[in-house]
C-alpha cells in the first residue's frame, strides 16, 4: 500500500491536485477582491466627481454673464440656484466615501478651503445680485475665475490617480491571467495522470484476470487428470479384487478338497491332532472362501449400475419376510412394519440393503426372549427417514460408525457366525443411492439402523 | 459635460432581467391604473400651487394644472401622505432619515402613464429612472431630512432617495446614479 502511494503518477496526482485547489482558490479570491475593488473604484470616481464641481463653477459664472449682458434675464432667482448649487458643491465636498476619497486628492483640501473662503465673501453679494448689476458682478467674477485653476488642477490630479487605478488593474489582470494559465496546466496534468493512472491500472487488472484465467485453467487440467488417475486407480483396485477373489477361490477349493480327501484316507490312522487340524485347515478353507466370496459381491456391487425406479418399500419388506420365512420362525421373532412410502432405489440394491439389515437383526437376537424387529419411516423437511430396531444384544456406542467398516466383527467368530461384510454392503449401496446410513446401538438393549432418505429421491405413491 | 448616466454599469444577464422587467411593468401600468381611478375622482384637473413651485412633470400624464404640465408646490406633496426612509447612502455621513413623499403616489396623482422617468437636477445632471423602480422600492421625493427641509445647499429642494440601508440589492451604481439630488423636473416618457 506505501509503495503504491509512493508511486510517481500518485505523487503527481496529488501534487496536481493541490495546486489546482491552491490555484483556484487563489483566483476566486482574487476574482472576488477585484469586484469590491471595482465596486470602491467606481463609487470613488473621482474624475466625475472632480469634474463636475469645476462644472458647477462654470455654470453659475456663465449664469453671472447672462445678468449682465445685454437682454438680462428678468429675476435673480436662476443666478441664486446656481449659486446655491455650487454652494452645496463646496460645503458638501468632503461629505461620503467620494468626498472623503476626493479630498485625499493633492491640492484638493486646499482648493476647497479657498472656494469657501470665497464663496464666504461674495455670498451677500450674490444673494443680493440684481440683474444688470455690473458692480457686484464684477466683484463676484474675480473669485470665481480666481477658483479655475486650483479646481482644474484637482481635476487632473483625479485623472492621474484613475489612470494608476487603472494599471494597477491591468497588473492584476495580467497576474489573474497566469493564475488561469497555472491553473489551466495543473488541470490539463491532473487529467493527464488520472488518464494514465486508469490505463496502467486496467492494464493491470487485464493482467491479474488473463493470469487467474491461466491458473484456473491449469488447475482444472491438473484436477482431470488427477481424477482420471484416481479412476483408473479405482478401476484398478476393483478389477484386482475382482479378479482376486475369483483367483482365490480356485486354490480354496483346492485346500478344502484335498484336507477332505486327507481326512477320509486317514481314516482311523489319523492321529487326534493330525484331525484337529485337518479339521482347522477345512473349516479356515470354508471361511476363507466365504470371505473371498463376500469381497466378490462388494467389488460387483461397486461397479454394478445403479437402475432407480419407483419402489413400494412395504412390498420389499413382505418380500424379503416370505424370503427369510425359516430364519424368522426358528428365531420365533415378530417383524412388524406400517405402511411405508415409495421411494426412488434400484430395486434389487434396496431388497439387499433392508435383507442384509433384518438378517443381522435376526442373528444377533436375545436368545432368552423373543425377538422383535420394527420397521418404521416418517416423514421430514429433509426427507424421509426409515429406522429398523430389534431388542437383540446391541452394541456399545463406540461402535456406531465402526459398525460399518469391512469385515469388522464384534464378536467372536464362534458366537455369531458371518463375514462382517454385510453391514458394509449396506452402506455402499446407501452411498451410491445418496442416502445416509447410520447405526445406534446400547448393549443389551437393541441396536436401530437409520436410512435417511432425502426428499429429492422419494416418489409419491400417488 | 456628460450627464452622470453615462456611467451607468452593464445591467444583468439579459433574459432574466427582460422578464423581470416586463412583470414589473406589468405590475407598475396595472398600479398606474388604479391610482389614476382614484386620482380622477376629485376634479377634473389638478389643483393650482399656492406657494412657490418645486417640481414640474411634464410627458405622458393626464392631469396637469399648467399647458402640458403639472406644477407642485411643497403642500401639494405633502398632502399626497408622507414616508420615512432611514437610510445611509454615499454622499452623506452617517444615517439620515429622509422624509417625502412615495414617487409612485406622485405619478398616480399626475395620471403617469410612461414606462419611465427622465429626473432633471437644477445643476443640469439627468438620469432615466426605469418605472418599476417605484414599484418595487419605496422610492421618495425627499423634502426633509433629519427633520429639516432640504434647501438646494442641502442638495434640495428635492432628493430621489432609495431605501439602500433596508435592501442590500440597491447599494450599487445602478441605483446610486438614479439618485438625483436638486431635483427640478420630471420627464415621463
Amino acid at each position: 500500500m506505501m509503495r503504491r502511494w509512493l508511486n510517481p503518477s500518485y505523487l503527481a496526482l496529488s501534487m496536481g491536485l493541490v495546486v489546482l485547489a491552491a490555484t483556484a482558490f487563489l483566483m476566486l479570491s482574487g476574482i472576488q477582491r477585484d469586484i469590491t475593488q471595482a465596486e470602491r473604484d467606481f463609487r470613488g470616481n473621482l474624475v466625475w466627481f472632480a469634474t463636475r464641481i469645476d462644472y458647477d463653477r462654470v455654470q453659475l459664472l456663465n449664469e453671472l454673464n447672462a445678468m449682465t449682458s445685454r437682454n438680462p434675464p428678468a429675476t435673480g432667482n436662476e443666478f441664486a440656484r446656481r449659486f446655491d448649487v455650487f454652494w452645496s458643491r463646496i460645503n458638501e465636498a468632503g461629505s461620503g466615501v467620494m468626498g472623503q476619497s476626493y479630498m485625499t486628492l493633492p491640492g484638493a483640501a486646499q482648493a476647497i478651503a479657498r472656494a469657501k473662503t470665497l464663496l464666504q465673501l461674495i455670498e451677500s453679494d450674490a444673494v443680493d445680485l440684481k440683474p444688470g448689476d455690473v458692480e457686484r458682478a464684477a466683484r463676484i467674477r474675480p473669485a470665481l475665475n480666481a477658483l479655475s485653476n486650483p479646481l482644474q488642477q484637482v481635476v487632473l490630479q483625479s485623472v492621474q490617480r484613475q489612470a494608476d487605478l487603472a494599471v494597477g488593474r491591468r497588473a492584476k489582470l495580467r497576474s489573474r491571467f497566469w493564475q488561469a494559465i497555472v491553473l489551466f496546466v495543473a488541470a490539463f496534468l491532473t487529467a493527464g495522470t488520472l488518464v494514465v493512472l486508469l490505463y496502467v491500472e486496467k492494464q493491470n487488472v487485464a493482467k491479474l484476470r488473463d493470469d487467474l484465467e491461466q491458473r484456473v485453467n491449469q488447475r482444472t487440467r491438473e484436477l482431470g487428470r488427477i481424477n482420471k488417475e484416481l479412476q483408473s486407480a479405482n478401476n484398478n483396485l476393483r478389477d484386482f479384487a475382482m479378479i482376486a477373489s475369483h483367483d482365490l477361490q480356485e486354490p480354496l477349493r483346492k485346500i478344502r478338497s484335498l484336507a477332505n480327501m486327507l481326512s477320509k484316507d486317514l481314516g482311523a490312522l489319523a492321529s487326534d491332532d493330525s484331525r484337529y487340524a485337518l479339521d482347522v485347515i477345512e473349516e479356515s478353507a470354508v471361511r476363507l472362501s466365504s470371505l473371498v466370496a463376500a469381497l466378490l459381491r462388494y467389488s460387483r456391487l461397486s461397479n454394478a449400475q445403479i437402475m432407480l425406479e419407483s419402489v413400494a418399500l412395504d412390498s420389499v419388506v413382505s418380500q424379503i419376510c416370505e424370503d427369510l420365512d425359516e430364519q424368522i420362525e426358528e428365531a420365533g421373532a415378530l417383524v412388524e412394519y406400517d405402511a411405508l412410502p415409495h421411494i426412488m432405489a434400484d430395486p434389487v440394491q434396496l431388497r439387499q440393503l433392508l435383507q442384509n439389515v433384518l438378517v443381522n437383526a435376526l442373528k444377533y437376537r436375545q436368545k432368552e426372549r423373543g425377538c422383535r424387529i420394527r420397521i418404521a419411516a416418517h416423514e421430514n423437511s429433509a426427507g424421509v427417514t426409515v429406522t429398523i430396531s430389534d431388542n437383540g444384544i446391541g452394541f456399545s456406542e463406540e461402535y456406531n460408525e465402526k459398525i460399518f467398516e469391512p469385515f469388522q466383527r464384534l464378536h467372536r467368530q464362534g458366537d455369531f457366525e458371518g463375514t462382517g461384510i454385510g453391514l458394509t454392503l449396506c452402506a455402499k449401496i446407501a452411498e451410491r443411492h445418496g442416502w445416509n446410513l447410520s447405526a445406534e446401538g446400547r448393549p443389551g438393549k437393541g441396536a436401530r439402523i437409520i436410512l435417511d432418505i432425502p426428499k429429492e429421491n422419494l416418489r409419491d405413491a400417488a | 459635460m456628460r450627464s452622470r448616466m453615462s456611467l451607468t454599469l452593464g445591467r444583468p444577464a439579459a433574459g432574466a432581467w427582460n422578464g423581470l422587467v416586463l412583470l414589473a411593468r406589468a405590475l407598475c401600468a396595472a398600479a398606474v391604473l388604479c391610482a389614476l381611478t382614484v386620482a380622477r375622482a376629485p376634479a377634473s384637473g389638478l389643483a393650482e400651487p399656492r406657494g412657490e413651485v418645486i417640481l414640474t412633470i411634464t410627458g405622458k400624464i393626464t392631469h396637469t394644472n399648467s399647458r402640458g404640465a403639472a406644477r407642485l408646490d411643497l403642500a401639494m406633496l405633502e398632502s399626497l401622505g408622507s414616508e420615512r426612509i432611514r437610510t445611509r447612502t454615499p454622499w452623506t455621513d452617517g444615517l439620515a432619515l429622509f422624509e417625502g413623499v412615495l414617487m409612485r403616489k406622485v405619478l398616480a396623482a399626475v395620471g403617469a402613464t410612461g414606462r419611465s422617468v427622465l429626473a432633471l437636477a437644477i445643476n443640469d445632471y439627468q438620469a432615466e429612472i426605469p418605472a418599476t423602480d417605484f414599484d418595487r422600492h419605496r422610492v421618495i421625493l425627499a423634502y426633509r431630512k433629519n427633520g429639516r427641509r432640504l434647501t438646494i445647499r442641502d442638495r434640495g429642494p428635492l432628493w430621489i432617495i432609495y431605501p439602500w440601508t433596508d435592501k442590500k440589492a440597491l447599494r450599487n451604481e445602478l441605483y446610486y446614479v438614479r439618485s438625483v439630488w436638486q431635483l427640478k423636473e420630471l420627464v415621463v416618457r
